[in-house]
C-alpha cells in the first residue's frame, strides 16, 4: 500500500498562484477604480476571493486539484483581466476566474 | 488466636495497599495519557483556526473600522445615486463587504468543521479511561490509530502553509492604491505612509505564515508523542508517561517563535518517523473517517 504523498503537484501550486495573481489585479483595479465602478466590481471580488479560498483548502488534503489545462485557463483569464480597458470588461474576466474556481468544490 | 488474627489483618492491609497501589498507578498511567491526547487536541484545533483567520485576511484582509466601511458604502452609493435611482441591488452590492469576511470565515470554518470535530473525538475517546474499563486496551489501541492519521492531517496542513504561504492580497493591494494616489497627489506624507504600509504588510505576511507553521509542527510534536505513549501504554510505566506528558506540555515553549527552516526540520524528521514505522505506515492509508480494522464495531 503506497504512503499518501508528501507532496503536493507543482501544477497545483502553480494554480493558487495564478488564481491568487488574478485577484491582485481585481484588488489593483478596485483600489484604483471611482466609487461608482467599485460598486460594481464588489461582488464580483469577493466570489473571486471565496473560490481562492476554496483552491487554498483544497491544498491541505492529498489529492489533485488541477491538470495543465486548468492552469493554462488560470493564466489566460489573469492576463485578461490585466487587460481589462473597463470595469464591465474586468467584471467579465472576473466571472471566468470564478467559473474555473469553482470546478474544484 | 490473637496472633493469627493480627497476622490475616496485616495480610490483608498488605493486600488492599498493594490493589490500591495498582489501581493508583492505573489510574494515573490513564489520566496522563488523557492529557496527552487533550494536549493534542487543543493544539490542532487552536493551529486550525488560527490557519482558517490567516487564509480569510489573505483573501478578504482584516477586519474594517466601522467608520472606514461607512466612508466606502457611503461614496459607492453617493456615486450611483447621482447617476440614478438607487435599487435595492446597488444597496447590497454595496453592504456586501461588511460582512464578506464572517461569510467567508463562516465558510472555511464549515469546511474544516469535520476535522475539528475527529481530534475532539480523539481526545474524547480516551476520556473515560482513568475510569477503568476491561475494554481500556482496546480503545487506547484504537486511539493509537486514529492519533497517527491525526497527525498525519496536521503534516499535510503544516506542509501546505509552508509550501504556498499565506498573502496578504487585499491589504497589500489597497496599500499599493494608497501609493498611487499619493504619488499622483505629490503628497510626500501620504506616500511614506503607504511604503511604510507595503513593508509592514509584508512582516506582517511572514510571521504570522510563521507562526501558523509552528503551530502545526507544536500540533504534530504533541500527535506524535500522544501516538507513541498510546503504543506502549501496556509496557510503559507511570512515570515513563508522566515524562512523556512533561516533554508535550513543554512542546508549546519550544516551537513558538521557531523559525521556518527548523520548524520544516522538525517536520521532515516527523514524516519520515512516521511513514517508516511498519506499524504505523499501513494505518497512515486508511481514510480518517474509518476505524482501523482491529477497532471495527468500537
Amino acid at each position: 500500500m503506497p504512503p499518501p504523498k508528501a507532496r503536493r503537484s507543482d501544477t497545483d501550486k502553480a494554480l493558487i498562484e495564478a488564481a491568487e495573481a488574478a485577484l491582485d489585479l481585481l484588488y489593483d483595479q478596485y483600489f484604483a477604480s471611482t466609487a461608482l465602478d467599485q460598486l460594481l466590481l464588489k461582488p464580483q471580488i469577493e466570489q473571486a476571493a471565496h473560490g481562492v479560498l476554496k483552491a487554498r483548502l483544497l491544498l491541505l488534503a492529498p489529492g489533485t486539484i488541477a491538470v495543465a489545462a486548468d492552469l493554462k485557463e488560470a493564466n489566460r483569464i489573469k492576463d485578461a483581466i490585466g487587460q481589462a480597458a473597463t470595469a464591465q470588461d474586468t467584471v467579465i474576466a472576473a466571472a471566468r476566474l470564478i467559473t474555473l474556481l469553482a470546478r474544484f468544490a | 488466636m490473637g496472633a493469627r488474627r493480627s497476622l490475616r489483618k496485616s495480610l490483608l492491609i498488605s493486600l488492599a495497599a498493594t490493589l490500591l497501589l495498582l489501581g493508583g498507578c492505573t489510574k494515573d498511567k490513564a489520566l496522563a495519557l488523557k492529557a496527552a491526547a487533550e494536549t493534542f487536541r487543543d493544539r490542532s484545533v487552536s493551529a486550525i483556526d488560527n490557519y482558517q483567520n490567516l487564509m480569510v485576511t489573505g483573501a478578504l484582509g482584516e477586519a474594517q473600522p466601522e467608520a472606514q466601511q461607512f466612508q466606502e458604502v457611503l461614496a459607492q452609493l453617493r456615486a450611483k445615486g447621482a447617476q440614478g435611482r438607487l435599487t435595492s441591488a446597488d444597496a447590497l452590492a454595496a453592504l456586501g463587504s461588511i460582512d464578506a469576511r464572517e461569510r467567508q470565515l463562516d465558510f472555511v470554518r464549515g469546511k474544516l468543521s469535520e476535522l475539528r470535530t475527529a481530534y475532539v473525538a480523539f481526545a474524547a475517546s480516551l476520556a473515560r479511561l482513568p475510569e477503568g474499563s476491561f475494554l481500556a486496551g482496546d480503545a487506547v489501541a484504537c486511539a493509537a490509530g486514529l492519533g497517527v492519521r491525526l497527525t498525519r492531517r496536521m503534516m499535510d496542513f503544516a506542509q501546505a502553509s509552508q509550501d504556498k504561504p499565506v498573502r496578504y492580497q487585499q491589504r497589500l493591494s489597497r496599500a499599493v492604491g494608497d501609493l498611487n494616489r499619493a504619488i499622483a497627489a505629490k503628497n510626500e506624507s501620504d506616500i511614506q505612509r503607504a511604503v511604510g504600509e507595503l513593508i509592514e504588510t509584508r512582516k506582517a505576511e511572514r510571521s504570522d505564515n510563521a507562526a501558523a507553521t509552528a503551530m502545526f509542527v507544536g500540533a504534530i510534536d504533541a500527535g506524535m508523542r500522544t501516538v507513541t505513549l498510546a503504543q506502549s501504554y501496556g509496557q510503559l510505566s507511570v512515570e515513563d508517561l508522566l515524562s512523556g506528558l512533561n516533554q508535550i506540555l513543554e512542546i508549546r515553549t519550544a516551537t513558538l517563535g521557531m523559525d521556518s527552516s527548523k520548524a520544516m526540520e522538525r517536520l521532515a524528521t516527523f514524516r519520515t518517523k512516521l511513514e517508516q514505522d511498519p506499524a504505523l505506515k499501513p494505518i497512515l492509508a486508511i481514510p480518517l473517517n474509518e476505524p482501523i480494522p482491529a477497532c471495527k464495531g468500537q
